[in-house]
C-alpha cells in the first residue's frame, strides 16, 4: 500500500474533489448545453470537472512528494466558536434590539475568545464601541438601523 | 480645444474655496470610511448621496469623487494593517502589505502606498486631461470577445500570485470561479445554487466573502497562537522610506501607473485587473522576487499605483461617453441626473466648467490625500500597538456593520461568518485565499463575456481569434502561462528525480 | 441628551397611545412619527431618485420625517418582501416599479410575499418611456417600418441588448418580436449601461433603453432613435415617433409608484395618495421631472390599482408568448 507523505495535501485534494461533486450535485437540474450553445449549467459543470482533476493531482502529489516542514497547528475551539457565532448572533438580534445593545453584546461576547480577556476591559470596550457606532452609523451615516430596537422597553423605536 | 486654457478653466472651478472645501470633506470622509472594514466607496457614496442634493453640481461631484478615491486609499490601509482588503483592488496589496506590517514595516508600506498612489494619480489625471476621448475609443473596441480574452489573461496572471504549490493555487482559482456562478445566470435568467434564498439571486457579495476569508479568518488564526502573535509583530521600525526603499519602488510605481492608466479605462473591473496584473508582472521582473509574499515593498508599490491610476482613468468612460464603468460611477451618474445634468458624449462641450473642474479637482484631491495621510501613518501604526485582545473585537464589530451596510441586510453578515469558516478550513489545508478571491471576481465576467460572444457570433468560436485584439490577448496569455508553468514543471521533475 | 431622551420616550408613548386607542381615526393624526420609505433598489437609480424626491416633499407637507431605506436585491423582491412583512400602519411604505410589481408576479415562481394579497397601491408617481435605438452602422433603417422589413429579410441574424432577462427593457423587445413576428437574438447584460455601451460600439445592433441616458447618445449621434415606447411622444426627443403609431397599442414604459403593505387602513392610503397627487401636480416638481425626461403622473389609488392589473396581465402574456424561463 502507498504511504501518504503529505497528509494535509491529501485531505486538501479530497476536499476539492468533494466541493466539485457538491457543485455537480446541486447543479444537476441546470441545463448544460454544449460548447456552442452553453446553458446555465455548462460553466459550473466544466469547472467542477476541472477542479476534480486538480484535486486528483494534489492527491497524487501528496502521495509522492514529501511535505515541507511546517509548524504544528493548535486548535482553539472556544475562540473559533465565539468569533464565528458572534456575527451570526449580531445578525439575528440586530433588528430586534437595535444597534447599541447588539454591538455591546457582540463585543463582550467575542472578546471572551482571547486568553487575555478580562470582563472589566470587555465591558468598557463594548460600551465605548456601541456609543461610537451609534454616533457614526445611525447619526452621521444614516444607516437604516435604530440605536434601540422594538425589543428594548421605553427606549426602543421601530 | 487648448489644453492650457481648459486647465485654467478647470482650476478656476476646482480652486474655488467652496469646492476645495467640499473636495477636502470628501477626501476626509472617504479616508475615514475606507479604513472601517467593509465600508467601501459604493456604500459610502450611496449613504451620503442625499447630502449632495443641496450643493451645486460641481461641488457635489467633486465631493463624491473625493469620497471615491479617499475610500480607495483607506481600503489599502486596512489591507496593510489588519489583512482586510475592503475593495477588490486592494486584495493584492494585502498579500505583501500585511507581511510588511508583521515585519514591523507598516509605516513604510503605508508611505509607499500613499506616495505611489499620488504619483499614479497625478500621471493618470494628466493623461485624462490630454487624451480622454481617444482612450474612450479604446474602451469601445473591447467587445465581449476581447473582454473574455482579457479575463483569460487575468486568470493566467493570477496563478502567479500564489507563492506556494501551483496545483493548489489553481484549485483555489477554480473554486473561486465556481463561487462566482452562484446567483441568477445573466444569459438565461436561471437561478443557480440559490436554494430559494432571495438574497442569493444577485450572487455572493464580494465584500462579505472577502471580509470572511481574509479578516475573520486572520483573527481566528491569530487567536490560535496568541502569545506567538504578540512577538511576531516586530517592533515598528522607521515610519518613512529608506533610500534603498525608494530605489526599489521607482520601477514598480512607473510600470504600475502605466498598466493601471490603460486598464482603468475599460469598464467593468479594469482597475481591479490592473492591480494584480501589475503585481504578477513585478513578481516576474523584480530582482527581489524571492521576497514576494513575505513582505516585498514592490508588492505594495506596484498594485497601489496601478489601482489608483485605474481609479482616475475609470472616470473616462463616464465623462466622455456618459456610460458608467463601475458601480461607483453609476452612483455618480445618478447624482448628476439629480442635479439636472445627464452625462453623455456631449458633456465636455456642454459643461466644460464641470468637466475640467472635475479633472483638476482629481489632482488637488490626490494632493490633499497625501497631505492628509502621511501624518496619519504614525497614528495607524500606533493602532497596531493596541493590545490585540482589545483590537480584534473592534475589528469584528466594524466588519459586522460593514457587511450589514452592503445591502442594509443581515444576510451578508451571515455570509461573512460562513466564509470565515471556509477561509479557516482552507488555511488549515494551506490553500492561499488571494487566488480564490480573484477567481471569484473574474468568474462572472469570464463566463458572461464568453457566452455573450458566442451568442452574438451565433455559436461561432472563431470570434475569439478573428479579432486581432482578442487574438493578441490570448497569445499573450499563452506565453504567460508557459512562463508560469515552466519553472514549476522543471522543479517537479527535479524533485521526482531526487526521489 | 437626557432631555432629548425623555422627549423621545414621551413621543413614542404618545404614538403608541394614539395608534392603539382609536384605529378608526388613524388617518386624522397620521403621521405622528417617522415614516420609512423602502426603496427595493440601490441608491442612485431611477426608483431611488423618485422615492427621495417624493419623500422630501411628504416630509415638508406632513411635518414628519420620511426616511428612505434602500433594500436592493433579487429584482426588488427583497425590499418588497420586507415591506409586506412590516406592520400595515402607514409607517412603512415603499416604492415599486413595473418590474417589481407587474413583471415579477409572472417571472418568479415564488416571491417572498403573497402574490394574492399584493400591496395597497398609493399612487403612480411617474413613468419613463423607453426608446428604441439602433447602431447606424449595423442597422440600415430610418424608421420602425424599415427596421421590421430589414429584420424580416434576415431572421435571427440581428441582436438586441437588454439590461437583463425579464426586465422591462428585455420584454419591450419581446413585445415587438411577438407583435410583428420578427426574429432577433436577445443579448442580456447586467444593467443597461454595459448594454448601451455595446450598442454604441456596434457589438450589439440595437436595444430599448430608458430615455434619459439614451437621449444623450442620440443627441451626440452615436445611435439612431427610431421610436419611443410611450403612447405619447417624449419631451426629450420630440421628433421621434411612437411605437404605437406603427404597432397599434404598443406601450412599454418603466413606471414607478408608491405602495403600502397589504392591510394598511384605507384612510391612510387615501391621505398619502392625495398628498402624492398634490406633490406631483406642483409645477416646480413637474418641471423637474420633465427635465429628467420623465412623465409625471400622480394617479389616485384606484386608478393605480387598475393600471397595475392591466400591466400585470400584459406582461404575463408577453412572458408566455416569448417563452421567457421562469425564475
Amino acid at each position: 500500500m502507498l504511504k501518504i507523505k503529505n497528509g494535509r495535501d491529501f485531505i486538501g485534494g479530497l476536499t476539492m474533489i468533494c466541493v466539485a461533486l457538491l457543485f455537480i450535485w446541486f447543479g444537476r437540474e441546470l441545463t448544460v448545453g454544449n460548447s456552442f450553445q452553453m446553458g446555465p449549467g455548462y460553466f459550473p459543470v466544466m469547472l467542477s470537472i476541472l477542479l476534480i482533476a486538480i484535486g486528483a493531482l494534489i492527491v497524487v502529489q501528496s502521495v509522492v512528494v514529501h511535505a515541507e516542514e511546517s509548524e504544528p497547528d493548535m486548535w482553539n475551539w472556544t475562540a473559533f466558536a465565539l468569533v464565528i457565532l458572534g456575527p451570526v448572533g449580531f445578525g439575528l438580534v440586530l433588528s430586534g434590539l437595535g444597534l447599541a445593545p447588539t454591538m455591546f453584546l457582540l463585543i463582550v461576547g467575542v472578546a471572551a475568545a482571547s486568553r487575555y480577556a478580562n470582563w472589566r476591559h470587555s465591558i468598557l470596550l463594548g460600551l465605548f464601541l456601541s456609543v461610537c457606532s451609534v454616533l457614526l452609523f445611525t447619526r452621521l451615516l444614516a444607516l437604516p438601523v435604530s440605536a434601540f430596537g422594538p425589543w428594548v422597553p421605553f427606549l426602543g423605536s421601530v | 480645444m487648448d489644453l492650457f486654457s481648459n486647465l485654467m478653466l478647470g482650476a478656476s472651478t476646482a480652486f474655488l474655496p467652496m469646492n476645495l472645501f467640499y473636495g477636502f470633506i470628501g477626501c476626509l470622509l472617504g479616508t475615514a470610511i475606507g479604513v472601517l472594514p467593509g465600508l467601501g466607496p459604493t456604500a459610502t457614496i450611496a449613504m451620503l448621496l442625499p447630502i449632495t442634493f443641496g450643493l451645486p453640481p460641481e461641488s457635489a461631484l467633486i465631493m463624491l469623487a473625493g469620497i471615491f478615491y479617499g475610500a480607495q486609499y483607506g481600503g489599502s490601509t486596512t489591507a496593510i494593517l489588519i489583512n482586510l482588503p475592503g475593495e477588490s483592488s486592494s486584495v493584492v496589496t494585502a498579500i505583501d502589505g500585511y507581511q510588511m506590517a508583521r515585519n514591523g514595516r507598516a509605516g513604510a508600506a503605508l508611505a509607499t502606498a500613499a506616495l505611489g498612489s499620488f504619483f499614479a494619480g497625478t500621471v493618470a489625471t494628466i493623461l485624462l486631461a490630454m487624451a480622454a476621448p481617444p482612450l474612450a475609443a479604446v474602451a469601445l473596441n473591447f467587445g465581449p470577445a476581447e473582454y473574455f480574452s482579457l479575463m483569460v489573461l487575468g486568470l493566467v496572471a493570477s496563478v502567479a500570485l500564489a507563492s506556494g504549490s501551483l496545483p493548489k493555487a489553481m484549485a483555489m482559482i477554480v473554486f473561486g470561479l465556481m463561487l462566482g456562478t452562484v446567483g441568477t445566470d445573466v444569459e438565461s435568467g436561471t437561478p443557480r445554487y440559490v436554494f430559494d434564498i432571495p438574497e442569493l439571486y444577485d450572487g455572493l457579495n464580494f465584500v462579505a466573502v472577502s471580509m470572511g476569508i481574509f479578516g475573520i479568518c486572520e483573527i481566528l488564526r491569530n487567536l490560535e497562537n496568541e502569545q506567538e502573535r504578540s512577538v511576531s509583530v516586530k517592533r515598528v521600525t522607521g515610519l518613512m522610506l529608506t533610500k534603498d526603499d525608494v530605489k526599489r519602488i521607482i520601477g514598480p510605481v512607473l510600470r504600475g501607473t502605466a498598466l493601471g492608466s490603460f486598464l482603468g479605462v475599460l469598464p467593468g473591473g479594469g482597475a481591479m485587473l490592473a492591480s494584480f496584473a501589475s503585481y504578477a508582472m513585478e513578481k516576474r521582473l523584480s530582482p527581489n522576487r524571492a521576497e514576494f509574499g513575505k513582505g516585498a515593498i514592490e508588492g505594495v508599490a506596484a498594485p497601489e499605483s496601478a489601482n489608483n491610476a485605474g481609479a482616475q482613468t475609470s472616470f473616462i468612460p463616464m465623462l466622455t461617453l456618459g456610460i458608467p464603468g463601475n458601480p461607483v460611477m453609476a452612483l455618480m451618474v445618478g447624482a448628476m441626473i439629480l442635479q439636472g445634468i445627464t452625462p453623455g458624449p456631449n458633456v465636455i462641450s456642454d459643461e466644460p466648467a464641470l468637466f475640467w473642474g472635475m479633472i483638476v479637482s482629481m489632482w488637488s484631491g490626490n494632493l490633499m490625500l497625501v497631505i492628509l495621510n502621511l501624518p496619519l501613518i504614525g497614528l495607524w501604526v500606533r493602532m497596531l500597538t493596541v493590545p490585540y485582545h482589545l483590537l480584534f473585537p473592534a475589528i469584528i464589530g466594524f466588519c459586522c456593520i460593514g457587511a450589514y451596510s452592503i445591502n442594509n441586510s443581515v444576510f451578508d453578515v451571515f455570509v461573512m461568518s460562513g466564509f470565515g469558516v471556509v477561509g479557516f478550513i482552507l488555511s488549515k489545508l494551506r490553500f492561499e485565499p488571494a487566488p480564490l478571491l480573484l477567481g471569484f471576481i473574474l468568474g462572472p465576467m469570464l463566463e458572461e463575456n464568453l457566452r455573450r460572444a458566442m451568442l452574438i457570433s451565433q455559436g461561432d468560436p472563431t470570434v475569439f481569434v478573428r479579432s486581432p485584439l482578442s487574438l493578441s490577448l490570448l497569445l499573450f496569455a499563452a506565453v504567460v502561462l508557459a512562463l508560469v508553468l515552466a519553472p514549476g514543471i522543471s522543479r517537479k521533475r527535479e524533485e521526482a528525480f531526487t526521489e | 441628551m437626557n432631555l432629548k431622551r425623555i422627549m423621545k420616550i414621551v413621543a413614542v408613548a404618545a404614538a403608541f397611545g394614539a395608534s392603539g386607542a382609536a384605529p378608526g381615526h388613524a388617518a386624522d393624526d397620521y403621521p405622528s412619527k417617522t415614516v420609512t420609505v423602502v426603496v427595493p433598489f440601490a441608491a442612485g437609480g431611477n426608483t431611488d431618485t423618485f422615492g427621495r424626491l417624493v419623500a422630501e416633499q411628504l416630509d415638508k407637507r406632513l411635518g414628519q420625517r420620511f426616511i428612505v431605506e434602500n433594500k436592493p436585491g433579487a429584482g426588488g423582491n427583497i425590499g418588497l418582501g420586507d415591506l409586506a412583512r412590516s406592520k400595515p400602519d402607514g409607517y412603512t411604505i415603499g416604492m415599486g416599479t413595473v418590474s417589481s410589481n407587474a413583471i415579477n408576479q409572472t417571472l418568479y415562481k415564488t416571491l417572498p410575499y403573497s402574490k394574492e394579497k399584493g400591496f395597497e397601491p398609493i399612487s403612480l408617481i411617474a413613468s419613463l418611456p423607453n426608446v428604441l435605438v439602433v447602431n447606424p452602422d449595423k442597422i440600415k433603417a430610418n424608421s420602425v417600418e424599415e427596421l421590421i422589413a430589414f429584420l424580416k429579410a434576415e431572421p435571427g441574424k440581428h441582436t438586441y441588448a437588454s439590461s437583463g432577462v425579464g426586465t422591462s427593457i428585455h420584454l419591450a423587445g419581446e413585445l415587438m418580436a411577438t407583435k410583428t413576428g420578427i426574429k432577433m437574438t436577445h443579448v442580456p447584460y447586467k444593467g443597461s449601461s454595459q448594454a448601451i455601451l455595446d450598442v454604441v460600439a456596434g457589438h450589439v445592433d440595437m436595444m430599448f433603453d430608458n430615455i434619459p441616458t439614451a437621449a444623450q447618445q442620440v443627441k451626440a449621434g452615436k445611435v439612431k432613435a427610431l421610436a419611443v415606447t410611450s403612447l405619447e411622444r417624449a419631451s426629450l426627443l420630440p421628433d421621434v415617433p411612437t411605437m404605437a403609431s406603427v404597432i397599434p397599442g404598443f406601450e412599454a414604459t418603466s413606471w414607478h409608484g408608491l405602495f403600502a403593505p397589504p392591510g394598511t387602513p384605507p384612510e391612510i392610503v387615501e391621505k398619502l395618495s392625495k398628498e402624492v397627487q398634490a406633490i406631483i401636480a406642483d409645477p416646480a416638481m413637474k418641471a423637474k421631472l420633465e427635465a429628467m425626461g420623465v412623465t409625471p403622473v400622480g394617479s389616485t389609488s384606484a386608478e393605480f390599482k387598475d393600471f397595475i392589473a392591466k400591466e400585470t396581465a400584459k406582461w404575463a402574456d408577453v412572458i408566455k408568448a416569448a417563452n421567457v424561463p421562469l425564475q
